[in-house]
């Protein structure tokens, strides 16, 4: 960890701040395009395959930072305080979790994200309850496990096929 | 991280650990919502509509109405017919409560933005 830290401080920013406008960008298509199906909380997460493969490739500070500056950047352009705040509390307990969860023997980008996608439903879910006031939406709890998981095998495939590009290796050497 | 070791010996992209959790977890989730399901086959009797999680109106199933929900946050309108009951409009932005369609004794049907729910009672 420590010698990587001699490219430059630079090429660090540049790097951060290229995975903050990608993970922007994902997260704006699917909220220009998104899934048609009309339960909440089901949607692809294309932004999370960011933090995903910045916990794998720089560990979980520089993943809490840019994906934080993310949902707050994202949240004021497109935004409300209510939307921010579920992305924070989907993206804090599944970034969490995720940390813990990739400690595990066997387990490879993929389950760490599929891990992740529940987590971040759970999050949400948390949120939505205390908003509504309306326990009985912990029914959903099933359903958005399931399209968490389903949804982090996505992403955790993608980011899985990223950290495995020669190119982002190289970048990525810092 | 120490990929430079190694260029070749790359990761896998799924791997049995990855399945063994996926699996598991879906599989949770099924037993869950079978057994929520034998658990709430009483029959709905009445429509509960709260706003801000204060109870705004109770309707009964029976009858079809239709009520119009106006608050500072905006409007939507709760429609109960043949024993079910949906919300047909609304102005909020993404419309999610219109699209949830009907509202089931497990599915509370939710306007997140105007901080609506719609649900049925069992009593």
């Amino acid at each position: 960890m420590k010698k990587m830290n001699m490219r430059s401080a630079s090429h660090r920013v540049a790097v951060y701040g290229i995975m903050t406008a990608v993970a922007m960008v994902f997260g704006y298509i699917e909220h220009l395009l998104p899934l048609p199906i009309g339960i909440y909380g089901i949607k692809a997460g294309l932004a999370n395959i960011v933090p995903l493969t910045i916990l794998e490739l720089f560990g979980a500070f520089p993943a809490a930072v840019i994906n934080l500056v993310r949902i707050v950047l994202s949240g004021i352009l497109f935004g409300n305080t209510v939307s921010i705040a579920y992305s924070l509390a989907g993206g804090a307990l599944s970034l969490v979790v995720m940390m813990l969860i990739r400690r595990i023997r066997g387990i490879t980008a993929t389950g760490v994200g599929i891990v992740g996608g529940v987590a971040h439903n759970i999050g949400q879910l948390i949120i939505a309850v205390f908003l509504t006031d309306e326990i009985r939406i912990a029914f959903y709890l099933p359903v958005l496990i399931i399209a968490g998981a389903i949804a982090g095998l996505l992403v955790g495939v993608i980011a899985s096929m990223t950290l495995q590009n020669k190119n982002i290796k190289k970048i990525s050497n810092i | 991280m120490g990929m430079k070791k190694n260029n070749e010996g790359k990761k896998k992209i799924i791997g049995r650990t990855d399945i063994l959790i996926l699996v598991s977890l879906v599989a949770v989730s099924v037993v869950a919502l079978v057994l929520f399901g034998i658990m709430f086959n009483a029959r709905g009797k009445t429509v509960v509509v709260t706003v801000d999680g204060e109870e705004y109106a109770t309707l009964s199933l029976d009858e079809d109405t239709v009520l119009e929900v106006k608050t500072e946050r905006g409007y939507n309108l709760v429609v109960v017919e043949d024993g079910k009951v949906y919300v047909k409009e609304s102005d909020c932005p993404d419309k999610i409560c219109v699209k949830s369609g009907e509202a089931t004794e497990l599915k509370t049907v939710v306007c997140l933005p105007h901080r609506l729910t719609v649900s049925i009672n069992n009593k």
